[in-house]
């Protein structure tokens, strides 16, 4: 009956009934249908004022001199094309282009070469110091340190480790679950699918699970389907958890 | 293109790139992949504008292209690396990044919730909550029933009931 109301309450605030609903779940006589609707009321409310956040003043100056670039290259490109079919001297210059476009490239290639080696240095200065905070006391600085795994390409045994080891251990569920989701970015990898599998085995926190469950659902992961029927037999998992495992299931089952 | 498109691409992304750059942070990217990756949305709106059919929503399309945009990127794994980025300018780009970190400290209690719901969940209540969309125009996007846009979303909202009331204020 309480899960009848429920979906009307939602329906209500999602524009499906009338506003005259309103009086009838204010005014209820049952306390839980009038405590229900106050939670979704409040739910709603904070969904209905989420800030729009701008971003900085370079992604409106890059695209508009993407747009002045394209300018640029068509307009001219639509004249030149007439004034070469005029010239006889149309073939000889093209060579000449030619030539300067395919020096200016072997340059640009030789020097792009040395910038990408030291940009390699910088990440791996990048990931030492990941770990290195990873290790501190202040839970604010564990979360930074989670966080700036999501500037790395590639990452490598180590900071895979090092993300696991967090996810496992910290002592903040807060931290464990910025390591989650930093895994869950790189779960592609078989190495990290295999980690993700191996502590959805011996979570205990019912949040952390379900980030889980949803990461390895995301990827069709059909190895962790024997752990998702674990935790559904599970008498005592969460009814919320086994019911994301059920769900999953049928995520990673369906074609 | 003519002058006059370019232009119209300009007025295009004066009025949808705010909407775009939400999307991609609410999916818990950095500001800097955000910026990146909406530019690189107009940038293939520009190169693709005539595929675009006037019976599909506008903002239907742009949320399509953004998405692919974004899978696109994962899948290359690529990070934007100008080949003119200084040694100083990256010491930058990491102060940037912990700046943002710091902010994102400050998380509400609703973005809690919200990171708790499934990828495709969080994706319906942000078209549906946040970018004011109609179940009919979120269903273009994603390519699934109005109707199952609608019984995702009411399933979307219980659960988001259930973890708004559990979390503990740290």
């Amino acid at each position: 009956m309480i899960d009848k109301v429920e979906q009307d309450i939602i329906s209500f605030f999602e524009g499906d009934l009338p506003k005259e609903q309103e009086d009838v779940f204010r005014q209820n006589p049952s306390e839980e249908v009038r405590l229900l609707f106050q939670q979704y009321e409040a739910l709603y409310a904070d969904l209905g004022n989420q800030e729009i956040v701008s971003p900085s003043e370079n992604l409106k100056k890059n695209f508009h001199q993407f747009l002045e670039n394209e300018k640029q290259r068509v307009i001219p490109s639509q004249e030149s094309r007439i004034r070469r079919l005029k010239s006889n001297n149309f073939l000889y210059t093209a060579a000449a282009i030619g030539l300067l476009v395919i020096g200016m490239c072997v340059g640009l290639i030789i020097a792009k070469n040395a910038s990408i080696q030291g940009m390699n240095n910088e990440l791996a200065e990048l990931r030492a110091g990941m770990n290195e905070l990873l290790r501190d006391k202040s839970t604010s600085v564990r979360i930074k340190a989670v966080s700036m795994s999501y500037e790395i390409e590639q990452p490598d045994e180590e900071i895979i480790k090092a993300l696991t080891n967090t996810m496992n251990n910290d002592d903040s569920q807060n931290v464990r679950l910025a390591a989650v989701n930093a895994l869950g970015k790189f779960a592609q990898e078989e190495s990290v699918k295999q980690e993700l599998i191996s502590s959805l085995e011996s979570q205990k926190n019912s949040f952390i699970q379900i980030k889980i469950i949803h990461i390895l659902s995301n990827i069709k992961a059909r190895e962790a389907l024997p752990i998702f029927d674990k935790i559904i037999k599970q008498e005592d998992a969460l009814q919320f958890v086994k019911d994301e495992a059920i769900e999953g299931k049928s995520i990673i089952s369906s074609i | 293109m003519a002058e006059g498109q370019l232009d119209k691409m300009s007025v295009l992304f004066d009025k949808y790139h705010l909407n775009v750059f939400n999307f991609y942070l609410q999916r818990g990217h950095s500001r800097v992949l955000c910026e990146d990756l909406t530019q690189d949305v107009f940038e293939r709106i520009l190169r693709y504008r005539a595929s675009y059919k006037s019976s599909l929503p506008f903002r239907a399309w742009l949320f399509r292209i953004s998405r692919n945009v974004e899978a696109d990127i994962f899948k290359k794994k690529k990070i934007k690396i100008s080949e003119d980025t200084t040694v100083d300018e990256l010491e930058l780009l990491t102060e940037n990044v912990l700046t943002e970190i710091e902010k994102k400290e400050e998380v509400t209690k609703l973005k809690q919730a919200l990171s708790y719901l499934s990828t495709e969940e969080q994706e319906l209540l942000h078209f549906s909550k946040f970018q004011n969309m109609k179940y009919a125009d979120i269903s273009k996007i994603l390519n699934i029933s109005e109707s199952s846009v609608k019984v995702k979303i009411h399933r979307a909202i219980k659960k988001l009931r259930v973890n708004y009331q559990k979390i503990e204020v740290l």
